[in-house]
């Protein structure tokens, strides 16, 4: 269980986040939506300790995040951005493999492990000696989450992970973004201004304005009981425009 | 780091052959030739460190141990050594010379001072061998180097002590005056008065019948201790006292500067004509000399480079971890790159001597700022969200800047020790002005000599190094830097 107590974070005058408190459950994937600007990033940055909150504590099952403990709760946290964040002297096995390497994971272990992942995210093994600026886009991403994924962590942050796909891709890594939530135990945090998408992997939403939490429920929740006319304004900007030729 | 370096290249003269000096003209390297083959025949086995960069290195070598004889001049002595002490009479100056140590010989006879010189042939059909009688020719033609119109003892006073009437003086480049000299349009100009040109252009040297210009006797000066390091010196030192003229040594720097004659061989030929002592000279053959030359010189920038990329890479990262501190190590290093080149050459003499050393340590600093930046370049340029990746990992610092931050900033950093290497290549031909060899030696003889050919013998050598040491870090780099980072600027073409 992941858990923000009353974080806070200005930077300089602009407020990126007002208090906040939320707590992120096992099995279960939050989205955090809202307009460009609102905290979004600002939050989940917090989370795994990039930023650090002008007040109030991160904690991950009770152990709180600060530097002593930074770096062993990072490692039961997989963090993916928009394009991956790929290191690009590395091929894609040695980027996903880089942070079990280094703890001296076995040669075979990190194997198997590997390749459960290429299945889970239908990877092609083939791929894997290919360096980022070989790949596409979506095989980026992929093998971002496989990064993330590598140690088996507790937590998955994910910010825009879809962000820069085109929308076949964007679609069909829905689908694989999906599987892979619905593995065991995972608490996962993910970040979208895409209503459809927070719809489609969220089991909570949690719509921000401003640094602030608007309103945090179902999806179905902030489509049929918007909170204030925010909710509902965003909501309908969000809808597809072809619905009106329906 | 360095200073171990430094000192294992700065040691083995204190023991080793007798170190002779000279400075860079012909005739101090002559001169020093003939001391050092005078020594060695005579069973004192010297080695001559020819043509360094001036008096005060000289000097200060001396004082310090490092050279143990040269041939100077007692003008020199008073007017610059020892200037504003009173040392006009001989029994002061030799006391101030004991006084820092230093024993001088007797006169070797010929008196290198300034002096006017003439066309023989038209000196003649004026009746003209004094400067007195310049007096009465003012029609006549002046041209003098710009040092003579300045100096103390030049062109005003001398006008004015021998109330020389002329107004047709022009100040200009010495070679220049000897062209005009032959042209026939200047009929008197200022020279040495051993000048090579008095035999070569059948000059007149005029008498200073006021004795205006202050004596340049030449004398050996070596350390006081060598005597007992070598007991016995002194007198062999001695046999040169009094057996160099003036036209004999005209005569011998006029054999190596128009005759092209090698030093060596013209100091051999006096020592056999003179003493009756038969020395062998090595004549160095040029393909050995060019491989010396090379082995020397990229001994220095191997030396000097080495130690830059081991300074200068931890102190890009320092710079790049811990900015505030950076932006002063970048300062200061960026600082030391605009004291001119030469300088950097002599601040070191005092600690760690002439030679490889003081080159070295002068090399490395020089080299050392483009290391720094190109490593600090290469760590600030490499992208945020990647370093924050490498932190959401969860790598330690200093995995991250091992696994992730160096390997992105190979480029940069090899950049950098490229265009360091480049530079050192080139800058270490100023090393052989303060005695360290490489193709400094040739260059500067080649200046001297006025010989081209010559000049390009180190030139040319120093520039295809240039390029080779840039060939050499393009493979490098094709070997070290990670393909996906090539790949990723491909991409970008
Ligand atoms: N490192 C930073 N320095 C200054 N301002 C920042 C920084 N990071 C975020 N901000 C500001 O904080 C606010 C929230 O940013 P962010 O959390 O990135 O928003 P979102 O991800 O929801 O688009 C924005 O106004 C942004 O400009
Ligand atoms: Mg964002």
């Amino acid at each position: 269980m992941l858990e923000l107590i009353q974080v806070s974070k200005r930077f300089g005058a602009t407020t990126a986040l007002e208090p906040t408190s939320l707590t992120f459950e096992r099995d279960a994937t939050t989205v955090l939506i809202g307009p460009s600007g609102c905290g979004k990033s600002t939050l989940l940055r917090i989370a795994i300790g990039l930023v650090e909150p002008d007040a109030g504590a991160v904690r991950l099952d009770g152990t709180r995040l600060e530097p002593s403990t930074a770096r062993a709760l990072r490692r039961r946290m997989g963090y993916v951005i928009q394009e991956g964040g790929l290191f690009p002297h590395l091929t894609a096995r040695d980027n996903v493999t880089l942070m079990a390497r280094h703890i001296g994971r076995s040669a075979r272990d990190v194997g198997t492990r590997l390749e459960e992942l290429c299945a889970l995210t239908r990877f092609p093994a083939d791929g894997l000696e290919r360096f980022p600026a070989e790949l596409s886009g979506g095989q980026r991403q992929r093998v971002g989450l496989m990064r993330a994924l590598m140690l088996d962590p507790d937590v998955l942050l994910l910010d825009e992970p879809l962000g820069a796909l085109d929308p076949m891709i964007r679609a069909e890594l829905q689908d694989d973004l999906r599987d892979v939530f619905r593995e065991r135990g995972k608490t996962v945090v993910l970040v979208t201004h895409d209503m459809g998408e927070a719809a489609f992997l969220g089991d909570r939403v949690v719509l921000f304005r401003a640094g602030r939490i608007v309103q945090s429920g179902t999806a179905r929740e902030l489509l049929h009981s918007p909170a204030e006319p925010f909710v509902a304004e965003f909501v309908r900007a969000q809808r597809s425009i072809l619905e009106d030729y329906r | 780091m360095i200073a171990p370096i430094l000192l294992l290249c700065a040691v083995p003269w204190s023991q080793g052959p007798i170190q002779v000096g000279s400075k860079g003209f012909t005739e101090s390297v002559i001169l020093g030739e003939v001391v050092a083959q005078l020594l060695t025949v005579e069973g004192m086995p010297a080695e001559h460190r020819a043509q360094l960069g001036g008096t005060r290195i000289l000097w200060d070598g001396l004082v310090a141990g490092e050279l143990d004889v040269y041939v100077e001049y007692t003008g020199t002595l008073r007017e610059e050594i020892f200037a504003g002490r009173p040392v006009a009479s001989d029994a002061a100056l030799a006391a101030a010379l004991r006084d820092a140590g230093v024993r001088a010989s007797r006169p070797l006879g010929f008196d290198n001072t300034y002096a006017l010189g003439m066309l023989a042939s038209f000196a003649a059909e004026r009746g003209i061998t004094r400067i007195s009688d310049l007096v009465g020719n003012r029609d006549l033609a002046f041209g003098f180097s710009n040092e003579f119109m300045e100096r103390d003892d030049g062109w005003p006073s001398l006008s004015a002590r021998y109330g020389l009437p002329h107004t047709n003086v022009t100040g200009l480049d010495h070679d220049l005056a000897y062209r005009g000299l032959a042209a026939g349009d200047l009929h008197v100009i200022d020279l040495y008065a051993t000048d090579a040109k008095i035999r070569t252009l059948a000059l007149r040297v005029l008498t200073d019948d006021l004795e205006h210009f202050p004596p340049y006797a030449a004398l050996v000066l070596w350390r006081a201790d060598l005597e007992q390091r070598t007991p016995g010196i002194e007198a062999v030192l001695a046999r040169l006292e009094g057996r160099i003229d003036e036209p004999r040594m005209s005569a011998m720097n006029a054999r190596v500067e128009a005759d092209g004659e090698s030093e060596a061989a013209v100091a051999a030929a006096f020592l056999r004509a003179e003493l009756g002592l038969r020395t062998r000279v090595r004549e160095e053959r040029r393909a050995a000399r060019l491989l010396r030359l090379t082995g020397e010189h990229l001994f220095l920038v191997g030396v000097s480079l080495a130690a830059a990329i081991l300074v200068g890479i931890p102190l890009g990262v320092l710079a790049a971890l811990r900015r505030r501190l950076g932006r002063g190590v970048l300062g200061v290093v960026g600082v030391v790159q605009t004291i001119p080149a030469l300088v950097l050459f002599v601040v070191f003499i005092p600690y760690l001597g002439i030679g490889r050393a003081s080159t070295i340590a002068a090399l490395f600093l020089y080299t050392l700022l483009p290391i720094v930046r190109g490593t600090y370049a290469g760590l600030a340029g490499v992208p945020r969200e990647l370093v924050e990746s490498a932190i959401a990992l969860g790598l330690s610092r200093s995995a991250r800047l091992r696994l992730v931050e160096l390997p992105m900033a190979m480029r940069s950093i090899l950049a950098g020790i490229q265009t360091a290497a480049v530079i050192d290549v080139g800058l270490a031909t100023l090393g052989a002005i303060i005695g360290a060899g490489g193709y400094g030696q040739p260059i500067l003889t080649g200046i001297r000599l006025n010989d081209p050919a010559l000049l390009l013998e180190g030139a040319v050598p120093a520039a295809v190094l240039a390029l080779l040491v840039q060939a050499l870090f393009e493979w490098i780099e094709r070997r070290v830097v990670p393909r996906g980072l090539r790949l990723e600027t491909e991409g970008l073409d």
